[in-house]
């Protein structure tokens, strides 16, 4: 019982965390070609691109960690693997939400929820065996 | 291998990596992209790298 629960926790974040940033982060206010830097909000897309650019420069810091202490040999083969192993899946659920993100029209929403759909379909396996690969 | 030299390896990773990432990420958020909207190239440009690329840079060697 707890662990549906927890599983349909799971997607429900992953959910608010796609959806968020590209439908519902409010109205834009900063038109396309404006210059400002000090706008007091982005618009969606703006936003649904730095947080992907987090992610990504998050990504790629861990995975630089881990192949250091490797390459140190203060973490073995298994190790090693099993970081190749959870880093597969991240790069794929990550590339499919680049993939929503990517429709130009953000407004329209059949490109992005088929990518969103897809996007859960991979994930759902994941989430059912417990967050293991 | 010890936990101090695990514990020393760490600190360093996360001189040598976590700092510039703290600032990276709050340059990217500070930051509007020069005040335009992202085009489909900016996020073209995020796509991840496969995983083991990281760990083929440098093998263990022995």
């Amino acid at each position: 019982m707890r662990k549906a629960l927890a599983r349909k926790a799971c997607v429900l974040v992953i959910l608010i965390a796609l959806v968020l940033p590209g439908g519902c982060a409010g109205p834009a206010s900063n038109a396309p070609g404006t210059t400002s830097h000090e706008t007091a909000q982005d618009s969606p897309r703006t936003v649904a691109y730095k947080s992907l650019a987090t992610m990504n420069k998050t990504y790629n810091a861990t995975m630089k960690s881990l192949a250091d202490l490797y390459r140190q040999k203060l973490v073995d083969d298994q190790v090693k693997a099993r970081a190749i192993e959870y880093g597969t899946v991240f790069q794929r659920a990550y590339n499919k939400a680049l993939d929503a993100a990517e429709y130009d029209d953000f407004s329209s929403i059949s490109g992005v929820s088929v990518a969103l759909a897809e996007l859960i379909d991979f994930v759902q396996p994941y989430l059912i065996k417990g967050g293991k690969p | 291998m010890g936990a101090v030299e695990l514990g020393i390896a760490i600190t360093e990773l996360a001189l040598k990596y976590g700092v510039p990432l703290a600032l990276d990420l709050a340059s990217t958020w500070k930051q509007n992209l020069s005040g335009r909207e992202p085009t489909r190239d900016d996020f073209e440009a995020l796509r991840l790298a496969d995983p083991a690329t990281f760990f083929n840079a440098g093998d263990h060697g022995g």
